[in-house]
């Protein structure tokens, strides 16, 4: 998993598997590079082939910190380029509610703030 | 009088369906697929009935027996593979062709429902889920024992249990002994098939859950069809074996036709992960 910043995003890529094994890491990782400057996380999920309810929780914990961390109107947490089946699990779970999901081949656009 | 059916074999737009039953097997609003065609073919005036079947023949037999129930005498016949319609009166109508239905309704192959046959069911997840959203108003037969319409659009099912707090938008189909919790939405064109059971907050819309089937707390289940653990979103055609048995699961066991491909992701995600994710998901959503 590879952690980038620039021009306030906070991108994070290589994610090849979202769950039990490297949840936590997952989670410290991110909140641990959290500054108040950002803008918007964008978390790529290009290459993660599994999700399960232990790396939702992850997902859902990192939304808390973010949101305790930045409270200024219009900061997104997006969710890019997820697999199918990846994006049904986060359709499941209804993550999809907290998060902007940018299909694979979409423009980056309308990103929903993250609510105060 | 006697007549063929012939039960579709595998087909590549639905194999998911097929994974645990034979096709003819699969409910669709209380009923297999065979059974809507033998109440069609009793209806029709015939009294014996044979049944062409290329895949699991057994289950087949198990689920329809010799036929008393329909007042038929049916025998189920394995085959080598499913057999086009001549090919199936080539080769069994050979005795006296008066003792048939006559054509075209001595053989039926059961790709379709009875009465439906511009809706095809087995070439796509959509399709099956068109065909389920189409038979719903159609589907309250004088059979049907103990199903009740509980406003238009609203059919519930011998035992089906639906908490206060329950939302229920029409159409919607709610089958024997589904059990829907407080706070669940069911509907627009929902079909939850029998001992479906729908916990707190979840909301089911577009879609088709499939017998003895948990869906979990505030889960959203939407142009889909779920099935045991099995989720294929209809519409994008893609399908998810959901390991976390908190979201999505059977409440049975269930046995695969072929053993599953194996999974490096745990089949539990740990209880605490769980816990939490749920105290997440409940109160930002609520």
């Amino acid at each position: 998993m590879n952690i980038n910043r620039q021009n306030g995003t906070l991108s994070v890529t290589g994610l090849r598997e979202l769950n039990s094994t490297n949840a936590h890491s997952f989670r410290s990782a991110v909140a641990g590079a959290l500054s108040h400057d950002l803008q918007a996380i964008e978390i790529d999920l290009s290459q993660t082939q599994t999700v399960d309810g232990a790396g939702l929780g992850a997902l859902v914990a990192l939304y808390e910190t973010a949101k305790e961390h930045r409270k200024r109107e219009g900061f997104a947490i997006r969710l890019t380029n997820p697999a199918p089946t990846v994006q049904q699990m986060i359709e499941l779970a209804r993550l999809h509610h907290l998060f902007e999901i940018t299909p694979p081949g979409s423009a980056l656009d309308g990103a929903i703030p993250l609510s105060t | 009088m006697k007549a063929l059916l012939i039960c579709p074999d595998g087909r590549f737009g639905v194999a998911t369906l097929a994974e645990f039953l034979p096709l003819s097997n699969v409910s669709m609003l209380g009923k297999t697929l065979v059974e809507y065609w033998l109440d069609h073919l009793a209806g029709l005036g015939a009294q014996e009935v044979v049944v062409l079947a290329a895949d699991r023949p057994d289950q087949v037999r198990a689920g329809i027996g010799a036929g008393a129930r329909w007042g038929l005498r049916v025998i189920v016949q394995a085959d080598k593979r499913e057999r086009t319609l001549d090919e199936a009166r080539i080769k069994h109508q050979t005795s006296d062709h008066a003792t048939w239905l006559p054509a075209p309704n001595d053989v039926f192959l059961m790709d379709h429902l009875p009465g439906l046959p511009q809706l095809p069911l087995f070439t796509s997840y959509a399709d099956w889920f068109a065909a389920a959203r189409a038979l719903m108003p159609r589907a309250l037969t004088p059979d049907r024992i103990g199903v009740r319409e509980l406003k238009p659009g609203v059919w519930v099912g011998l035992n089906a249990r639906v908490a206060a707090g329950a939302k229920l938008i029409a159409p919607c189909w709610i089958g024997e002994r589904a059990w829907i919790e407080a706070g669940a939405t069911i509907g627009p064109n929902a079909v939850l098939e029998r001992e479906v059971f729908i916990a707190r907050g979840a909301e089911v819309s577009h879609s088709v859950i499939g017998p003895e089937t948990f869906v979990g707390q505030f889960t959203e289940v939407r142009n889909s069809i779920a099935w045991g653990s099995t989720l294929v979103n209809w519409e994008r055609d893609s399908c998810l074996k959901v390991t976390d048995e908190f979201l999505l699961c059977s409440r049975k066991p269930q046995r695969a036709r072929t053993a599953p491909a194996k999974s490096s992701a745990p089949i539990h995600a740990p209880l605490s992960a769980m816990v939490r994710f749920r105290e997440y998901v409940s109160q930002l959503l609520t």
